[in-house]
């Protein structure tokens, strides 16, 4: 008898019990009576309105300035630490061999966020990022709000983002302000359609999007001194691809430092590598991650 | 199998009866865990009802799901909560499935022989030798190159070889 005959001969009695395939057969059913988590924009839908936005965004890269050095993180240093995660990042990084050796790699789908790298200057501020894993993490998780899908509506000029409640000339001229719409929460499960202001920094470039595209992207919570919301970190800030019906968030990585794809990974779970195959998109990403993972990662740790 | 692509209640559970058994069987040669086994079971078909895909027919919705079931383990082994799982704590506190797996290594020889080879080797080993899938297709599920298939499967034999006394291998590519 051959391997392959006495392999079948094994593993043809092994199955899942009757209990979980009922089990499996309710959630579903469940899921089948939910309504449809949406993911994407619809392109075409957005096409006009974005080649309209297109000129407002050479308009605002063009007063902004190009690749002028940030001297405001998005991210704050906290003070309080109940939770140190920089222990938990050393035991973890033996696992990398392993972890490579297992990576899908995929070819990218025709991209998302095109609208925005139609005009995107890639020249990214890498000042005033955090140098180190604890520096980002460390007693901040209360101020996470939770992980949304938003699509950009429109893109605020100047002078509408310069009255927003708590705008800095200073500290704010680097960054970008959008009305968006909260599409989904990742961490509660559920569709949502306010919106929003979210002040999006030029860490990966200017515009970092444009009107139609959406994104993935852990929020803070609200700050009643400011009239717009802030990211909690650009690491938790997603471009989305569908891959076989899974969606999937990629890190642009063109500042990404070896802390932040620490934490990356951690929250990330699997890293899909990638190919490129539209010489038309300058994207680069760090690694691409189920949206579903992060989601999970990120509601483990608030509930601890 | 009969056409399936009516997304009916009765349709989604048949195509679940249908492939439970490939999905737990790849599951379970993936993570060498009957418990995970079954968490990535549900998990796969909760993606397979989420996609909601049109299929060809019935070798892509294989297809499909054998990739789903590739990566849900991926995710679940390469997952921070896995990553820091306590492995002696589980089993002291989850003596069943510890049974279920020594069970199945006491009963089957040469799958007890497969689960001790490194992961990657069992997963080529599985498609090629249970799942009668080519090179070709076990490198579009699992994202290897060809020649990385070639090679896990020549060197996941060599170490079955050493296993299992005897054993002759057919259709070596």
């Amino acid at each position: 008898m051959t391997f392959r005959e006495k392999l079948h001969n094994n593993l043809d009695g092994i199955s899942p019990s009757d209990e979980l395939l009922s089990r499996v057969s309710q959630m579903m059913a469940e899921e089948a009576e939910k309504p449809k988590q949406p993911i994407y924009l619809n392109v075409a839908k957005w096409g006009a309105m974005a080649a309209a936005v297109c000129l407002i965004a050479v308009g605002a890269v063009s007063f902004f300035g190009k690749g002028s050095e940030s001297t405001t993180p998005d991210i704050a240093v906290a003070d309080a630490s109940g939770y140190s995660l920089e222990k938990d990042f050393v035991e973890t990084s033996a696992t990398d061999e392993a972890k490579t050796e297992e990576t899908l790699s995929v070819s990218l789908p025709e991209y998302q966020n095109k609208n925005a790298y139609e005009n995107l200057d890639i020249n990214p501020v890498t000042k005033g990022l955090p140098s180190s894993f604890e520096e980002i993490m460390n007693g901040r998780y209360d101020e996470i709000d939770s992980f949304y899908l938003l699509r950009i509506a429109d893109t605020l000029d100047t002078s509408e983002a310069s009255q927003l409640k708590g705008y800095d000339p200073d500290l704010d001229s680097e960054a970008f302000f959008y009305n968006a719409i909260i599409e989904y929460d990742y961490i509660g499960k559920a569709a949502g359609n306010e919106t929003i202001i979210v002040r999006i920094p030029c860490e990966e470039g200017c515009p970092p999007y444009a009107t139609g595209d959406s994104l993935a992207v852990v929020l803070q919570k609200k700050d009643e001194s400011k009239g717009y919301r802030k990211r909690f970190s650009y690491v938790f800030n997603y471009d989305i691809y569908e891959i076989d019906g899974i969606s999937y968030g990629a890190v642009r990585s063109q500042s990404l430092n070896e802390a932040e794809k620490g934490l990356t990974d951690f929250f990330g779970g699997n890293i899909v590598e990638y190919e490129t195959t539209m010489p038309t998109n300058p994207a680069v990403y760090y690694g691409l991650y189920e949206i579903d993972g992060i989601a999970e990662n990120l509601r483990n740790l608030l509930s601890e | 199998m009969t056409e399936l692509s009516l997304c009916t209640r009765e349709s989604f559970d048949a195509v679940m009866r249908h492939y439970s058994d490939m999905v737990y069987r790849l599951a379970l040669s993936r993570t060498g865990n009957p418990a995970d086994a079954d968490d990535i079971l549900q998990e796969v078909f909760l993606r397979y009802i989420k996609a909601d895909k049109t299929y060809n027919d019935e070798e892509h919705r294989k297809a499909f799901l054998l990739k789903i079931t590739i990566n849900c383990t991926k995710s679940f082994l390469t997952s921070a909560w896995n990553r820091h799982r306590d492995f002696a704590e589980a089993d002291e506190n989850t003596g069943g499935y510890d049974k279920r797996l020594s069970d199945i290594e006491t009963k089957s020889e040469v799958y007890g022989a497969l689960l001790k080879l490194p992961q990657k080797y069992r997963t080529a080993i599985h498609l090629f030798y249970y799942e009668d899938l080519s090179v070709a297709q076990i490198a579009k599920a699992t994202g290897a190159g060809e020649s990385a298939v070639k090679s896990q499967l020549s060197r996941g034999r060599a170490m079955l070889k050493e296993l299992l006394e005897g054993v002759e291998f057919d259709d070596i590519p």
